[in-house]
């Protein structure tokens, strides 16, 4: 019985034992990630921003292409709303102006007016 | 002779428009072309240093146009391949120096010598760009997966578009990262493309061996086995007209495979 023992520890202590402990750390720690207990590590991995710069690329490149800044187009927002304004009677603070672009790549002048009553 | 004068502009600095003309002009020569290279970053020029011609400069494109030399005098070969020759920018005078005009005649006398001149253009949209852009018939225009470059990438195509002499334009996508693409951290090439309408001539992916390249002055097409130098190589021979493949984009080992590694390693310790 005692060889045995000298043979474990010695088993123990041997440099492919310290590897294998290495290796077991990562299963635990790669595991505690996939059982979430560890979701922050994950998130620093991948904060999927490339999403964020998409439609922020989108949106600057349709002022852009447009050589409206969002300055012009509240400008105009406000102008709008006075014209209308004296046909119909309309939601002052609903009244939407957008840029939109679709499908052919052309950018258009989106607005959505609500009307509250007509006068 | 007429040669193709392709000029290689982005609008941002710093994207890779001075590696790439040189690792394009000299994978194009490699391939047989006689090509010319032209620097028109007056002031700021380094197209000589990615070449390794740094200390060969005698006469500069201002010397030529200020008929202080002959174009041919002006043009300096290449270290290994006689087919390639630079024309280098001054670099103690500025955008100013050079007009429009004056650059379509250097282009228009070197198009009936070589089949290619590939014209560096400076960043920006100012006099140098114009410049760069007045003799060319046709356009790369580089950028980076981010957002900015995407954007200073959409002016220049905005202008060149302006431009009737130009007939045609594509898309170098330059320094991409596989592995941060698959993590959904950087737009992918499909992501650039659709935003810009572009077609693609190259994807280079990001490789730290072209900083190596330019520490010695060598274009790393020049050096065996490197990704972006096969990158560029493809890049050469679809503007020669050839059908190459888009490089496949798949990021180095996961994690998995670093366990499989520490396997390797801990049974031959």
């Amino acid at each position: 019985m005692k060889l045995l023992d000298k043979k474990i520890n010695e088993v123990l202590n041997s440099k492919f034992n310290q590897r294998l402990n290495e290796i077991v750390g990562e299963i635990v720690s790669r595991l505690g990630n996939v059982l979430g207990t560890e979701n922050i590590t994950v998130k620093k991995t991948s904060l999927n921003s490339k999403d964020d710069a998409r439609s922020r690329l989108k949106l600057v490149l349709m002022h852009d292409r447009s050589k409206l800044d969002p300055g012009t187009l509240g400008k105009m927002r406000d102008e709008l709303v006075d014209v209308i304004s004296r046909y119909v009677e309309i939601d002052r603070e609903a009244l939407d102006l957008n840029l939109d672009e679709n499908e052919s790549n052309t950018i258009a002048l989106v607005a959505n007016i609500p009307i509250i009553r007509n006068k | 002779m007429t040669g193709r004068v392709i000029v290689i502009t982005s609008g941002k600095g710093g994207v890779g428009k001075t590696t790439s003309c040189a690792n394009i002009g000299t994978a194009l020569a490699k391939n047989g072309a006689k090509v010319a290279l032209i620097d028109t970053d007056i002031g700021l020029r380094n197209l000589d240093l990615l070449m390794g011609l740094e200390n060969r400069i005698v006469y500069t494109i201002i010397d030529v146009i200020e008929e202080r030399c002959k174009l041919n005098q002006a043009l300096v070969k290449d270290k290994k391949n006689p087919n390639l020759v630079l024309l280098a920018a001054a670099q103690t005078r500025d955008k100013t120096a050079l007009t429009a005009e004056q650059m379509q005649d250097i282009c228009n006398r070197l198009k009936e010598e070589f089949d290619f001149v590939l014209v560096d253009s400076p960043a920006g949209i100012e006099q140098g760009f114009q410049n760069a852009i007045a003799g060319a018939d046709e356009a790369v225009v580089v950028t980076t997966p981010e957002m900015s470059a995407v954007r200073d990438a959409d002016r220049i195509i905005g202008l060149l578009e302006a431009k009737e002499e130009i007939k045609g334009y594509k898309l170098l996508l330059n320094r991409v990262r596989p592995a941060m693409i698959k993590a959904n951290d950087m737009m992918s090439v499909e992501d650039v493309t659709d935003i810009l309408s572009v077609k693609l001539i190259g994807i280079i992916p990001e490789d730290e061996d072209i900083i190596v390249s330019t520490n010695k002055g060598e274009p790393i097409v020049n050096m065996d086995n490197t990704k972006a130098g096969i990158a560029y190589s493809n890049v050469a021979r679809r503007i020669l007209g050839e059908d190459v493949p888009f490089i496949s984009l798949e990021p180095p080992t996961g994690w998995l495979d670093k366990i499989k590694n520490l396997f390797l390693v801990g049974a031959n310790s």
